[in-house]
């Protein structure tokens, strides 16, 4: 039984990644999407940079990256300038983010009626649909993800005695804490955002009028297959510390520290946020064929 | 000479085993002027001190004296109405509202004084408040004398004092059972003679205590036994002569053990104990390293003396060879965190942390910082609470050099993000970012800075302007300079004058007249002046001449245009000064065929223009191209080229880019 779950959910994280293939445009509409708006935010800071320092002989050392005394020096004579790019950035970011609701209907359905081929209309039709439920949806996940965090915040703080030196026999306490404390938290919340990925595959699967009945659906779901279900949330959670840690690797190991070095440092990160949307949306399929699998053979049973 | 004198004495003398002989100095280093014989209990229940005190004075001086103040640290957290409480607006942020309520404060109390001609004193003593006149601080005892003390005479006094430890917050104090004593004793203040440093009159200097300030103390030997648990360790000022199983006990009957400490040339004395330290011990060349630390610390323990010893080699080669025969560091543990960081003679408090990673280096910045305080501070015994900047800015200064010389990659470095940052950038970048670097000038008594000023001021700007010095006359003059300035005031108590004058006498001797006859211009503008420097390239025109065409005077045919001419220009850089502090500044002039020009500007004109008339344009600018001026606030605009190159501000631009896309990818989780 053990094996045959765990089989299951590499079939489903398998399946998950082919169909990520097969739907790439979906990839690529997102990548454009994070391409473009940062680019908004991104150029003006670059227009900052030209119209205030751009003729200073200090930016030729820029292209070894982090200058302390560049950045300080930058931001106590022209910080003001950075202020509304700051702002520009967190607006962006909300956009995405309503963006990013908006096409979960879309990328949810194009999964789950597996088109031949991305159908565009299949897309776009289902996000609209979808919108309003999953906004709603998102924003009472929200409050559950903030709920949990507070929790588990609020019990390494008390159980480090409000990291107070006073109280506290040494600062290992604090360590030893942190060390039970973070990987608990991690195990616990992704609970919680698997919970919100099923909601979502059950809503735009059986099209549900109130977010509730899906979120009592998928919980029913979770616990009735649980071993398959986190077992596979947490090989897709593998997946991703794996692409994050070989991003770290790259980045750590290699000096990008001349001009030439640029677009090949610039390329090199493309790739890895590519791969991330794609982690995003295999995550998303994995979780739909995984919810398929146990209904075919639930249906096979009865 | 009265009796406990005299018991006092044979105990010293039974005290200097042959054992520890060679560890006593073979010469005086300097005058111990105040010299103490303390005995004290530590009390670890009740969390008192109580001891008695033999203060040998030699008056320095051909003046009577007829008072002795002394400081009484533990007084300023009496009540919530003394100085230091007032200045730092709150009670010690480790005060118990349990304590408040049950009426438990700490203080220190003299109860009985006697002067060596046996003359009882203990009524004679009264608290002044010589700096705000405050009635509820009694930071300082005057002891009023029934005989004085003679011209170049020697006094005693003997002293039977108590006190209650407060819990650490401000460098000293107790938590559970960790003791960090400093500033624990009545400490006698400094008596000026005329003509040193400002006083044109003899007079004591014994400031109050203030919440922005630190100390000020007379060069002596101290000699003290220290009674505490015998499951306690030790560590403190000097070294330990003798340590044997007191006759004495506690009310709890605790078996007491003896640590007798002798501390020679030294303006101060600490101790610590705590049954936990554990005490690992190292030599460099002759001086004994005594690291106390907690055994979750241990895994630091390389840092600190890595960079102790790197700290010593340094010293020795800059200035002068560390000469006492101990040095203890302590290593707090983190429930006594706010013992640290802290410098006192010949031992010195950094704390740490287990969970520190190696990439940020606050331990061996620490340890740099405090080991520099041997010298400014200790051995050049400056006045902290008057002229800070002349301890903290030297020191600032020197554990910036130190920490690039030995620590290349940084204070702080991140390979991920390509992130090092320089200890002396850093430094810079601190000063720079206060909320008001014009908040006071320098020579400004340390508890007359307002609103968080006095930092920025004595570390920032004074090591940020030292390094600018530096830069001005080279490293070499530099070094003679402050190697003159050790040798002339070590062992005692120099003032800003004192630095001045020494910078006006090695200057010339390196460069003549190119800074004029003294360096007053530019030390008068950092240390008297607020005022901030900000040089800047303005632009930079090339100007085509126009070929003289046409009839002039006395000719009789038109000039006409020549074949082939080469294009004349009249090439100019405007420069400014935007700040009102003025530097001398080099400017280097690069033009389009290849040619390099240095150039100098005195740098007083608010602007100032470079022509030349030729072939060539000019391609670049660049004021102070050897980062000689730290003290610029904005270096990004000393320079100016008409055609950049743009590809830092693509690599920032793509790294923006990036991390944006990453923040949106992060935030769609939420999803
Ligand atoms: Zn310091």
């Amino acid at each position: 039984m053990q094996f045959y779950s765990n089989m299951i959910s590499f079939k489903a994280l398998q399946q998950g990644i082919q169909q990520t293939w097969k739907y790439k445009p979906m990839v690529f509409f997102l990548y454009l999407l994070t391409f473009l708006l940062a680019v908004f935010v991104a150029y003006p800071l670059k227009s900052l940079l030209e119209s205030t320092v751009g003729h200073s002989m200090m930016i030729s050392d820029l292209v070894k990256g982090f200058d302390y005394t560049f950045l300080n020096d930058f931001k106590n004579a022209h910080g003001d300038g950075f202020l509304p790019i700051i702002d520009q950035s967190i607006a962006v970011l909300i956009l995405y983010l309503l963006l990013f609701i908006f096409v979960t209907g879309g990328i949810l359905a194009t999964f789950i009626q597996q088109p031949p081929k991305y159908n565009r209309s299949v897309f776009w039709g289902q996000s609209a649909e979808f919108f309003w439920r999953i906004l709603r949806l998102t924003f009472y996940f929200i409050l559950i993800h903030s709920a949990i965090f507070c929790l588990f915040a609020f019990i390494f703080y008390t159980s480090s005695n409000g990291l107070s030196p006073f109280t506290l026999e040494n600062e290992g306490t604090i360590a030893f804490n942190f060390k039970f404390v973070a990987p608990a938290y991690v195990l616990v919340a992704a609970f919680f955002f698997m919970w919100q990925d099923y909601t979502k595959v059950f809503l735009v699967a059986e099209d549900k009028t109130w977010v509730f009945q899906s979120l009592w659906s998928a919980l029913k779901f979770i616990f009735n297959n649980f071993r398959k279900t986190y077992g596979l949330y947490l090989l897709n959670l593998t997946l991703w510390v794996l692409v994050l840690f070989i991003n770290y690797s790259i980045s750590t190991c290699i000096e990008f520290t001349s001009s030439s070095a640029i677009l090949p440092s610039f390329l090199i990160s493309q790739v890895f946020v590519i791969l991330r949307l794609s982690l995003k949306l295999i995550n998303i399929s994995s979780v739909k064929t995984l919810y398929q699998f146990v209904e075919i053979q639930q249906n096979a049973a009865t | 000479m009265n009796v406990n004198k005299s018991l006092l004495i044979i105990l010293l003398c039974l005290g200097f085993s042959a054992s520890t002989q060679d560890q006593k100095q073979q010469t005086a280093l300097s005058l111990r002027t105040a010299n103490y014989d303390i005995d004290l209990t530590l009390d670890v229940d009740k969390k008192q001190v109580q001891a008695q005190q033999y203060l040998t004075f030699k008056n320095p001086s051909a003046d009577t004296i007829w008072t002795m103040p002394f400081h009484m640290y533990y007084n300023a957290f009496k009540n919530n109405k003394s100085t230091f409480a007032l200045e730092a607006k709150s009670l010690i942020s480790t005060k118990s509202q349990e304590d408040i309520d049950q009426g438990i404060w700490s203080w220190i109390k003299v109860t009985e004084v006697i002067d060596q001609e046996g003359n009882n004193l203990s009524d004679s003593l009264s608290f002044v408040a010589v700096d705000d006149q405050n009635k509820q601080d009694h930071t300082v005892l005057m002891l009023h004398l029934k005989e004085p003390i003679l011209p170049h005479g020697t006094y005693g006094v003997h002293m039977k004092w108590t006190s209650q430890i407060p819990k650490t917050a401000i460098r000293t104090g107790y938590n559970r059972d960790f003791f960090f004593m400093a500033q624990w004793y009545p400490k006698l203040g400094v008596y000026e003679p005329a003509g040193t440093r400002f006083a044109t009159k003899g007079q004591w200097n014994c400031h109050q205590y203030h919440a922005n300030t630190e100390y000020f103390g007379e060069f002596g030997v101290y000699k003290v036994n220290i009674t505490v648990p015998e499951n306690f360790v030790v560590g403190a000022s000097g070294f330990l002569v003798e340590e044997k199983k007191a006759a004495k006990t506690l009310p709890s009957n605790r078996p007491l053990k003896t640590y007798t400490y002798l501390a020679e040339d030294v303006i101060d004395f600490t101790w610590t104990a705590n049954p936990h330290f554990i005490v690992l011990e190292e030599k460099w060349k002759d001086v004994q390293i005594k690291l106390l630390i907690m055994p979750e610390h241990v895994c630091n323990k390389e840092r600190f003396l890595v960079a102790t010893k790197y700290t010593l080699d340094f010293f020795e080669d800059y200035i002068e060879k560390y000469p006492y025969p101990t040095l203890t560091i302590v290593s707090p543990p983190y429930y006594g965190l706010f013992s640290g960081a802290m410098e006192y003679p010949t031992l010195f408090t950094a704390p740490t942390l287990c969970i520190l990673p190696p990439n940020i280096r606050t331990t061996e910045t620490l340890t740099m910082h405090e080991l520099t305080h041997q010298y400014f501070m200790q051995m050049l015994s400056t006045n902290e609470q008057e002229e800070a900047w002349m301890d903290e800015g030297f020191t600032a200064f020197f554990e910036a050099k130190m920490m690039d010389k030995f620590y290349p990659k940084g204070v702080f470095y991140w390979d991920y993000m390509g992130i090092n940052i320089g200890s002396e950038e850093y430094r810079r970048g601190r000063f720079f970012n206060a909320d008001n670097i014009k908040i006071a000038p320098m020579s400004q008594f340390g508890w007359l800075f307002k609103h968080q000023g006095h930092r920025e001021i004595v570390y920032g700007k004074a090591s940020v302007w030292l390094r600018t010095l530096e830069g001005m006359v080279g490293e070499a003059c530099m070094k003679d300079i402050i190697q003159t300035y050790f040798k002339r005031w070590k062992f005692k108590h120099p003032c800003r004058f004192d630095f001045i004058d020494i910078v006006n006498e090695i200057v010339p001797q390196h460069h003549g007249d190119t800074f004029g006859p003294n360096m007053n211009w530019f030390l008068d503008q950092v240390i008297y002046g607020t005022e901030e420097c900000d040089y800047s390239v303005h632009s930079i025109h090339n100007k085509e001449v126009a070929e003289s065409l046409g009839y002039f005077d006395n000719t009789t045919t038109a000039r006409v245009p020549t074949a082939n001419a080469e294009k004349l220009y009249e090439a100019k850089v405007i420069l400014y000064r935007l700040g009102e502090l003025w530097v001398p500044q080099d400017v280097k002039i690069t033009f389009d065929n290849g040619e390099v020009l240095m150039e100098k500007w005195n740098g007083k004109a608010r602007s100032h223009d470079f022509t030349y008339t030729g072939s060539r344009k000019i391609i670049a600018v660049e004021i102070d191209p050897a980062l000689k001026i730290p003290l610029d606030k904005n270096l990004i605009n000393n320079s100016y080229v008409l055609e950049p190159e743009s590809a830092g501000i693509t690599r920032y631009f793509t790294s923006f880019l990036t991390w944006m896309q990453g923040a949106m990818i992060t935030a769609s989780a939420l999803i």
